[in-house]
């Protein structure tokens, strides 16, 4: 049992900090709350989507900004734009979701260098929620190999 | 909310992240939930006379047709039942556009838990 309560302390030290470094927010817990026996798989079922659907909108983002500022289509900046914003404030990816707002003010202006900045801004905390979100999803499964229970948090 | 025979509800939304997660909390509520892609699907199905839902969650900010205009057909095709908006704007002349077109409850994204519960059982 030692081993588990120490995963499990370690994942509730973890998930935390992500609340604490305003990574994550209350949106996140509650999807958490979501998932019981009848979807055990939701909150992963969820991540995975939004992982694939940001990197396609990243992706879109990339080569509407890489032309000159004439030819910028800035419509298609706000479409992306807003749908990112919509998918990481439904998961609870606060600082993502601040960083398009941010975006918004930017493409409103025609900004392109504004834009340019928020876009890798976005990317990085894209990655690195991306990368936290994996972390805690492998604690996850250390605890359930270990024999334990995912501990809910408040 | 607990009930012998499951309501059923749709969830309107085109950006699929905010679909699953709304389909959960509705089938965390109890509900059967089938799921659409924009505004002119819903009218679609209701002009095909294949829609018989209890609930309609809408987006409201679609790229083919958006919630205000989804709902205000809806309406006209003497849809009854109960139809919740959610969006992103969250000024008071969005907000009484929305109404105008004939939601029953308008939300602000992203969807609270708690305040949708609170609205499904007060009906």
């Amino acid at each position: 049992m030692d081993i588990v309560n120490q995963l499990q302390r370690q994942y509730v030290d973890f998930l935390s900090s992500l609340y604490r470094e305003g990574l994550l927010d209350d949106q996140f817990l509650q999807i958490q709350k979501l998932q019981d026996e009848s979807n055990p798989d939701f909150v992963n079922e969820v991540v995975t989507l939004f992982f694939e659907d940001s990197e396609k909108l990243l992706h879109n983002l990339a080569i509407a900004l890489s032309v000159d500022q004439q030819h910028v289509d800035y419509q298609k900046v706000d479409a992306c734009v807003h749908q990112f914003k919509g998918s990481s404030s439904s998961i609870g990816a606060q600082r993502v979701r601040n960083i398009c707002v941010s975006f918004r003010t930017c493409y409103d202006a025609k900004n392109l260098e504004g834009c340019l900045r928020c876009l890798q801004q976005v990317k990085d905390e894209y990655y690195l929620v991306k990368n936290k979100l994996q972390t805690l999803f492998r604690l996850e499964q250390q605890i359930v190999a270990a024999g334990g229970a995912i501990p809910i948090m408040g | 909310m607990t009930s012998a025979k499951r309501q059923s509800a749709l969830v309107v939304d085109d950006d699929p992240v905010t679909r699953i997660i709304t389909r959960g909390l509705l089938n965390y509520f109890g509900f059967e939930v089938s799921t659409l892609n924009d505004g002119i699907e819903v009218v679609n199905m209701y002009e095909a006379g294949k829609g018989h839902f209890d609930l309609i969650i809408t987006d409201m900010e679609m790229p083919v047709m958006n919630g205000i205009e989804a709902t205000k057909k809806l309406r006209s095709l003497g849809v009854g039942c109960k139809i919740i908006g959610v969006s992103s704007c969250d000024d008071e002349t969005s907000r009484r556009h929305f109404m105008e077109a004939g939601l029953d409850h308008l939300f602000y994204k992203p969807l609270n838990v708690t305040k949708l519960q609170s609205c499904l059982e007060n009906n």
